[in-house]
């Protein structure tokens, strides 16, 4: 991904953190940590309030780490996600991953992939253009969605649709029985994004 | 220039994000070598200082402040008052300010950048045209400056024991800077931090706190919520005297969420009494679910129906028991035959409830005739979509109506039964002790208060159903709450003598997560009740207005050590002081010690609007609410310290705020039980947590009426 698709998903980006500081809830509870990976995988934010958020300019290049990916989002989950432990110890909401891709992996990733599967985590991944393989996310988790291409319009509507759901998990996870699974708002129509049955 | 300006706010990010992550725990080794910033700073950095020199601010007084949080004196006094986690930040923190300020060297200059980058920032954004200017600068403030903000804010707001300095620092220091006298507050958004209110202050923090709404419940939901919900949707109350001492009072709220959602209130909750037994419900309906506040409000019905039956058949009143009957009874968890026929009740209570709820969803699903409107009017306002119909029912035809599931009143259930018992002494006469069982499936919490327990007074009656995450419990609904379920989940207790008990309480998570610490969370509970009035405190009959003077001379003791510290610290720094400089920074510290000897309790009372609208109308109205957490962390205490000097409790309890807010409570505890219970919901409808937006339940057998 380089140029315009990734011009795209800068400016998602900022839509996401504009829109997330602006509703009051999502305010006081969201946190958000951004891994990007190319030939290796990095997190270029760690887990910050969205009130401190500022999103980084990224840049493509390169190839596709995916399962260093996949292994560092465990590790920056374990770490930086709490836990509820006994009386004293409340846990962090639920994590809610958005997974975006537009190429094949080019390291190994099943072991990673299988070892994540069991950490409970709710994983929305996003198989962007001809060149990424959605049933390869299939493996890792139910949800999937496909983006035609990777023009602007269709990343912008991605991370429109991104906002609208990590704002409708931000309501469902302030009451009880968040647990019970996230209900994605529907994908925006005619924008060239399907839901991976 | 503009690549310049990208790389320093880069590194600045870099720099930020590292203490960022120390100050919230966080900590990961591996960015400690990302402390340094880029020689680039230099030249903003002289520029910035004379302009800030030209005005009469001279940086060092402001890393003063800097230093006064987080110097190396401090990190004793911080880490008594913060968590292991959080100390280990300090003495991490302070490190690096050892560093800044001894080695001379370069470490220091990230510091002093920093703080002239805010201040040259803060003030351009508010520059040109003088003090109308500074209301603006909030919203004039560029993005890449709203992390710094937050984070000095943040440190400013971190140090317990400085709260009043850094009110003062802002006051003199700020407006001073700023040649303006300070700003309205702007109340009703969100809270993101708990400190004490002012008529005016400099508010710098950034203008994009969106705030929360009040919106009525959607007319066209369901809402089955009938009687006083009717009427007032936001909360209800109850009480109910029992004339012997006791009383109950319970409240509901709709939480924020709900509030901003034009969402019903899905909790319920229950009192009654039955022969010698006192009956707390309380139920949470999941967000998550369509139908929660009828499978909340059919649980708590079902469950107060059968035992009212059954409870008559449970006479307690003719067990004797001594002191070698307690702990066999607490441990058998309700198999001790004496028990038999109150848990068969909680058995079948906690059945009756599931069975309501299933019967709601059969008749509904099978188109009951009696109930054949009210089945359009749900196929009307859940009409799925044609998935979520075949997804409910594989076999359904395309235009079927909705199959409703057990699962769209997820709901959790909370009973407590709290019976006196006579109880033998070794010497041969007889008292009353109190009894209580108790089962509850999900979350939320059973807590009872003993006077003698002080300053423990917190029995914790029930054990929550959690997951590793938040939210995670289990429901009533779900097919793991069945009889032989149920009865591994009671709980018997024997809470002490009668005249001991304070009170009883059985509350949703909507409250138990705000106080979610163990028992020490619920300390706090108990402060908090008692500081607004909600809950007696039986001080011994000591002089209020003493305790008053003492907790107070405490205040200001804290305060007046603060900024003798102060002092020391500024004496320590190395950079020399230009004289007009060196005589402000005096003055300003003389004035710090003056004016925190002017400290009062009153000053710490906040207050908060209450959005809730009432029957009658009444418009949004402010009352004041007194936070344990507040006084707690001005006095530097733990809730159990605070709860060794009952007297200066009741002296917070007391305290006035002033005449323009509506105290939650009448002071005169002979107040009626329905007062009483408008108070508790008016306090729930009130306080505010960062984070808390969930319904507020809360069901009270108080004890404590009697004088």
């Amino acid at each position: 991904m380089d140029g315009a698709p990734i011009n795209a998903v800068n400016q998602g980006l900022q839509v996401f953190q504009a829109a997330l500081r602006s509703d009051p809830r999502a305010l006081e509870t969201a946190f958000v940590s951004l891994i990007t990976f190319d030939s290796q995988a990095t997190q270029v934010v760690p887990l910050t309030d969205i009130s401190s958020f500022t999103p980084p300019t990224l840049r493509a290049s390169g190839t596709t780490a995916f399962g260093a990916a996949l292994q560092l989002l465990e590790q920056c989950i374990s770490r930086e996600v709490v836990r509820t432990a006994g009386e004293g110890q409340k846990g962090d909401w639920k994590p809610l991953v958005f997974l975006m891709t537009d190429g094949q992996p080019t390291d190994s990733w099943e072991s990673a992939a299988n070892s994540l599967r069991g950490k409970g985590v709710n994983i929305i991944a996003c198989a962007a253009g001809d060149g990424a393989d959605e049933q390869m996310l299939k493996s890792l988790t139910p949800t999937v969605i496909k983006l035609a291409d990777t023009n602007e319009q269709q990343v912008a509507a991605f991370f429109k649709w991104v906002t609208a759901s990590a704002k409708q998990a931000s309501v469902q996870v302030g009451t009880s029985g968040a647990d019970q699974g996230i209900a994605l708002p529907p994908p925006p129509p005619n924008a060239g994004i399907v839901i991976v049955p | 220039v503009q690549q310049t300006q990208a790389d320093l706010h880069f590194h600045f990010k870099n720099w930020f994000s590292s203490l960022r992550l120390r100050l919230i725990g966080r900590y990961d080794e591996t960015r400690r070598d990302q402390l340094s910033l880029a020689p680039r700073f230099d030249e903003a950095a002289r520029v910035v200082e004379e302009t800030l020199k030209s005005r009469g601010v001279s940086w060092e007084i402001l890393a003063l402040d800097w230093a006064a949080h987080w110097g190396r004196d401090r990190t004793a006094d911080l880490a008594a008052s913060l968590s292991p986690a959080e100390a280990g930040v300090a003495r991490d923190l302070s490190r690096v300010r050892d560093v800044a300020l001894r080695g001379g060297g370069e470490p220091s200059e990230p510091i002093r950048q920093l703080l002239l980058l805010y201040f040259r920032e803060i003030w351009s954004a508010g520059s040109g045209s003088g003090r109308d200017a500074i209301p603006d600068v909030r919203r004039a403030m560029p993005e890449s400056l709203l992390d710094l903000h937050l984070f000095m804010v943040h440190l400013l707001e971190r140090s317990p024991t400085c709260r009043s300095l850094r009110d003062d620092l802002w006051d003199n220091v700020m407006s001073k800077a700023f040649g303006c006298e300070g700003v309205e507050q702007v109340d009703g958004g969100s809270r993101q931090d708990p400190r004490p209110t002012r008529s005016t202050r400099l508010d710098l923090r950034p203008a994009s706190s969106p705030a929360w709404t009040w919106r009525s419940p959607d007319p066209s939901l369901p809402s089955h919520r009938q009687g006083e919900w009717a009427n007032s949707p936001d909360g209800v109350s109850a009480g109910e005297d029992l004339g012997d001492g006791w009383r109950f009072i319970s409240a509901s709220v709709r939480g924020r969420g709900h509030k901003q959602d034009a969402l019903f209130c899905d909790d319920s909750g229950r009192f009654l009494r039955v022969g010698a037994w006192h009956v707390l419900l309380a139920s949470d309906g999941a967000g998550s679910a369509k139908f929660s506040r009828v499978g909340s409000q059919l649980a708590c019905d079902a469950a107060a129906h059968r035992f009212e039956r059954e409870l008559l058949k449970c006479d307690v009143s003719g067990l004797e028991l001594s002191e070698a009957d307690l702990k066999p009874i607490q441990d058998s968890r309700g198999s001790d035959a004496r028990l038999s026929g109150v848990i068969s009740a909680i058995q079948q209570a906690f059945g009756d409830a599931q069975a309501s709820i299933a019967d709601w969803v059969a008749k509904r699903n099978h188109a009951d005739p009696d109930i054949s409107a009210e089945r359009s009017y749900i196929d009307r306002v859940t009409r799925g979509t044609e998935a979520e119909v075949r997804r409910r029912d594989p076999g359904a035809s395309q235009d079927a109506p909705l199959l409703i599931l057990d699962s769209d009143l997820h709901c959790t259930l909370l009973a407590c039964l709290v019976a006196s018992v006579p109880f033998r002494r070794a010497d041969g006469t007889t008292s009353a002790i109190v009894l209580a069982v108790t089962c509850a499936i999900g979350d939320g919490m059973i807590v009872a208060f003993r006077q003698s327990g002080l300053p423990h007074p917190a029995l914790m009656l029930m054990a929550p159903d959690t997951g590793q995450f938040a939210g995670q419990t289990q429901f009533l609904t779900e097919r793991t709450a069945q009889p032989e379920s149920v009865s591994a989940r009671v709980h018997v207790s024997f809470l002490g003598a009668r005249e001991d008990l304070v009170a009883v309480i059985a509350m949703s998570d909507g409250v138990a997560d705000d106080y979610y610490d163990g028992l020490v969370g619920m300390e706090r509970l108990y402060c908090d009740l008692v500081m607004n009035e909600l809950l007696r405190c039986d001080a011994p009959s000591g002089d209020v207005d003493q305790a008053r003077a003492a907790a107070e001379e405490a205040l200001r003791a804290r305060a007046a050590n603060a900024a003798s510290r102060l002092s020391d610290l500024a004496s320590e720094f190395p950079s020399p002081l230009q004289p007009a400089d060196e005589f402000r920074k005096k003055q300003l510290q003389k004035s710090l010690v003056e004016q925190s000897a002017q400290r009062t309790l009153a000053d710490l009372v906040r207050q908060e609007t209450l959005l809730a609208r009432l029957p009658d109308g009444a418009q949004p109205t402010s009352v004041a609410v007194k936070y344990a957490a507040i006084y707690l962390e001005a006095l530097a205490m733990k809730p159990s310290e605070l709860l060794a000097k009952p007297a200066w409790l009741r002296a917070i309890a007391q305290c006035d705020p002033s005449s323009a807010t509506i105290p939650l409570h009448a002071p005169d505890r002979s107040s009626s039980c329905r007062e009483a219970a408008d108070g508790l919901r008016r306090w729930m409808d009130a306080y505010i947590v960062k984070g808390s937006f969930d319904d507020r339940t809360m069901v009270v057998l108080d004890a404590g009426a009697m004088a």
